[in-house]
């Protein structure tokens, strides 16, 4: 029987759909491996999220999409460190999540020189291996950071939100957005400049 | 005196640093989400097919749904079954019931009426033997009640402690009829007594 339907999806819709996720998908999984730390369970949390977007969000705006998909990747984040059997794990990243905005006072990093250091050598260039490395090591570092932190960072820097977007997403004030990606900057600048890694 | 962060222009270009910084660490990080490895990039793909084509069978299946619920027209799809095998939309699976129910049922109503007849048979089996039990207790009742009717006897003879009591010394000493000569009786004595076959 030939497959007739009153209401297909519009062509151009599905387009924009499979397009915006294109363009985000990889960004999601590298966010996602940054917190979970397992390729397999990276890809499960990003096609889980992917499908809840066109699920229940399929038919929305595209504007709208953005904001969606980084909300429901961490709601599927989360949700699958709830469901991990050891628990120490659990309550560690949990404990990152829930962590007081205030318990890294007086941990200020002199960010001001570490970005003259970093701007004076900004100019060097590096080979391919050698940026591979650094890739690396990067990855490595934002690895470290508290969730919160990580999630803030990324959310702002990396998917290029706003501070409200990623307040909105983060279920958290503007405030503690801001403090959450102070915190990273300045702890990434600190561990990178240990290692020796300018950008 | 004043110090240099607290000064609005410190402030201000300490985020701007940091920022530049930020930036520059997400630029490095696309570099490295451009180069995932070819699986995983392949997986994403995938994924990311799956869930358009899961969308696009969403909305084709809302329809349908929509229609069997409203008593029209029922539509069979079956591109569908792809999206419906995976769990996917409940808007899929929720015709085929309506569907299976209209098309079998004759045999549910056969199946029904078969599934009855055990539970017929039984009650008609216990019926018939409580029948049959009433019968024969019915059938006692009257022989006896009969016995009793007919008997030389009269019934209130039963009830009198006196004949009952005769009763049973007649039946463990029967005694000898009465026109019977004496001589017999002795000759029973001496074959029933001690000495056996011993001559007098």
């Amino acid at each position: 029987m030939s497959l007739t339907s009153p209401n297909p999806l519009p062509s151009a819709q599905e387009a924009l759909l499979n397009d915006f996720l294109a363009g985000v998908e990889r960004r999601a999984f590298k966010r996602t491996a940054y917190a979970v730390r397992n390729d397999d369970a990276a890809l499960d949390i990003v096609q889980d999220t992917m499908i809840r977007l066109v699920q229940s969000y399929g038919d929305r705006p595209a504007a709208e999409w953005p904001m969606l998909f980084q909300r429901i990747l961490s709601n599927a984040t989360l949700d699958w460190f709830r469901r991990q059997k050891v628990r120490n794990a659990v309550m560690v990243n949990l404990g990152d999540f829930e962590g007081a905005d205030g318990d890294d006072e007086g941990q200020d990093f002199d960010l001001l020189g570490a970005m003259r250091v970093d701007d004076q050598l900004a100019e060097g260039a590096d080979d391919a291996a050698s940026r591979a490395q650094t890739l690396g090591q990067i990855e490595d570092e934002i690895g470290k950071l508290p969730a919160r932190q990580r999630e803030a960072f990324l959310l702002r820097y990396w998917e290029e939100m706003d501070v409200a977007e990623t307040a909105a997403i983060m279920g958290c004030s503007e405030g503690s957005v801001k403090t959450h990606c102070s915190r990273a900057v300045q702890a990434l600048a600190r561990a990178l400049q240990n290692r020796g890694i300018t950008l | 005196m004043t110090h240099p962060v607290d000064h609005p222009f410190h402030h201000a270009q300490a985020e701007a640093l940091e920022a530049r910084f930020a930036l520059r660490v997400g630029a490095r990080l696309n570099e490295g989400a451009t180069a995932l490895p070819h699986d995983i990039s392949e997986r994403l793909r995938v994924a990311r097919l799956q869930a358009v084509s899961r969308a696009r069978a969403q909305v084709l299946t809302r329809p349908a749904h929509e229609a069997a619920a409203a008593g029209g027209l029922a539509i069979s799809v079956g591109p569908q079954g792809t999206a419906t095998a995976s769990g996917w939309g409940d808007h899929a699976a929720a015709p085929r019931p309506n569907r299976n129910k209209l098309d079998d049922e004759p045999v549910t109503w056969g199946w029904r009426l078969a599934s009855l007849a055990p539970l017929v048979a039984l009650v008609a089996g216990l019926w018939g033997i409580q029948a049959y039990y009433k019968h024969e207790r019915i059938r006692a009742t009257t022989e006896v009640d009969m016995a009793l009717l007919i008997d030389e006897l009269p019934p209130a003879a039963y009830a009198d402690p006196g004949f009952e009591e005769f009763l049973r010394t007649s039946a463990s000493d029967p005694a000898p009829p009465a026109d019977m000569p004496l001589w017999v009786d002795d000759l029973i004595a001496e074959a029933l007594g001690p000495a056996g076959g011993e001559p007098r």
